[in-house]
């Protein structure tokens, strides 16, 4: 800091330095050599000192705050902008349209495949049973009714 | 004593200036926000470039900030905290949204890991470079965990106390001093090493 940036700084925050924001307040005690009242002393002021110089860095707060009002500007234009109720009712609306597409999706697979349980009933029924004449599923083993005729000598 | 009475009256008076601006943001004036941006724009962008180590990356934490203040400046309760507390909260946690969104992407392979201001002012690094203890210091400062930096940062840069700071972290004072004790023990450790490996170059360069 030199002496020509803390004048601007105090046209800008006013002549009272510990009224000053962060971190132009510590910049300016810096300057002025003054002790930073809120912190302890002797090596962590000392190391938190070089931690703020380290950090320091150019900034742009005019640009700044063009970008942030056009953004607000933005966003105010948009369509939640212009219906300011919508803004609050969006997760409910959010909450409600999930609800809608999970309820339209259960319907359309139980539409879609309902027809057919009584088929898929049947096929599991064969296969828990083991009759693959039914569930269409060659085992390579005798039916039962082949394992009768087997037994009363038929074949 | 006089003095030190002053001094608070002056302390006071920044802190109903910061809470005078909200009031004026939540009615909607615009110059108000401006008037924001202008006393803590920089503090907040230092914070959040450092602790990002990116100053795009801050660049657009910052915009975010702000913006939110816009919207939601009603929602600034001067019982719970000072304003410039809870414009550091906002930040922190902006800063550690985008740390993980990086993090995210840079695991999915959208994006290069690069812990760096590459896109920092260079006129920036040529200053603190001229000084070579403050480039360990952003060096060391790089390497600590996002914790101990961001407490080490909230004490250096934006000049919170500890409770402050415990605020901000959502964290109990203790633990915040003990963040900073290790940080502070750390950045030593590194600042040591380094200026020692240095001067043993210089020794057997000559």
């Amino acid at each position: 800091m030199t002496g020509e940036e803390l004048e601007r700084l105090k046209r800008r925050f006013g002549a009272d330095i510990s009224a000053w924001p962060a971190p132009y307040r510590q910049e300016a005690q810096i300057f002025l050599g003054e002790p930073d009242e809120t912190s302890g002393l002797g090596e962590d002021v000392r190391l938190d000192r070089l931690v703020f110089e380290a950090a320091l860095m150019e900034t742009d707060e005019p640009t700044l705050t063009r970008q942030i009002l056009v953004q607000i500007d933005r966003e105010r234009r948009s369509y939640f902008g212009f219906f300011p109720m919508m803004w609050s009712l969006r997760l409910p609306a959010a909450v409600a349209s999930f609800g809608a597409v999970f309820i339209a999706a259960g319907l359309a697979g139980y539409f879609v495949a309902g027809p057919g349980y009584g088929r898929m009933d049947d096929a599991l029924l064969a296969i828990a049973t083991g009759d693959p004449i039914a569930s269409g599923i060659d085992t390579g083993l005798p039916s039962a009714a082949e394992e009768t005729f087997l037994e009363e000598g038929f074949l | 004593m006089s003095g030190e009475g002053d001094t608070d009256d002056d302390a006071q008076r920044a802190i109903g200036e910061d809470e005078n601006v909200l009031v004026r943001i939540a009615s909607g004036e615009q110059a108000a926000l401006a008037r924001l941006i202008d006393r803590h724009g920089h503090g907040l962008r230092v914070f959040a470039a450092r602790y990002l180590g990116s100053a795009a990356d801050a660049e657009d934490v910052v915009q975010d900030v702000f913006v939110s203040v816009w919207k939601h400046a009603a929602r600034f309760d001067p019982v719970k905290g000072r304003a410039s507390t809870w414009l550091y909260r906002i930040t922190a946690n902006r800063c550690i949204d985008a740390r993980r969104r990086r993090s995210l992407r840079a695991f999915i392979g959208l994006d290069d890991v690069h812990d760096i201001l590459a896109d920092e002012d260079p006129r920036a690094d040529a200053r603190v470079g001229a000084r070579q203890e403050l480039a360990i210091v952003r060096d060391g400062l790089a390497r600590l965990p996002e914790r101990q930096r961001m407490a080490l940062l909230l004490r250096a840069v934006a000049g919170l106390d500890v409770p402050a700071i415990a605020e901000v972290m959502g964290a109990s004072a203790g633990s915040v001093e003990q963040l900073l004790v290790r940080g502070r023990r750390s950045l030593r450790g590194h600042l040591t090493t380094v200026q020692h490996t240095n001067e043993g170059h210089e020794g057997t360069s000559r």
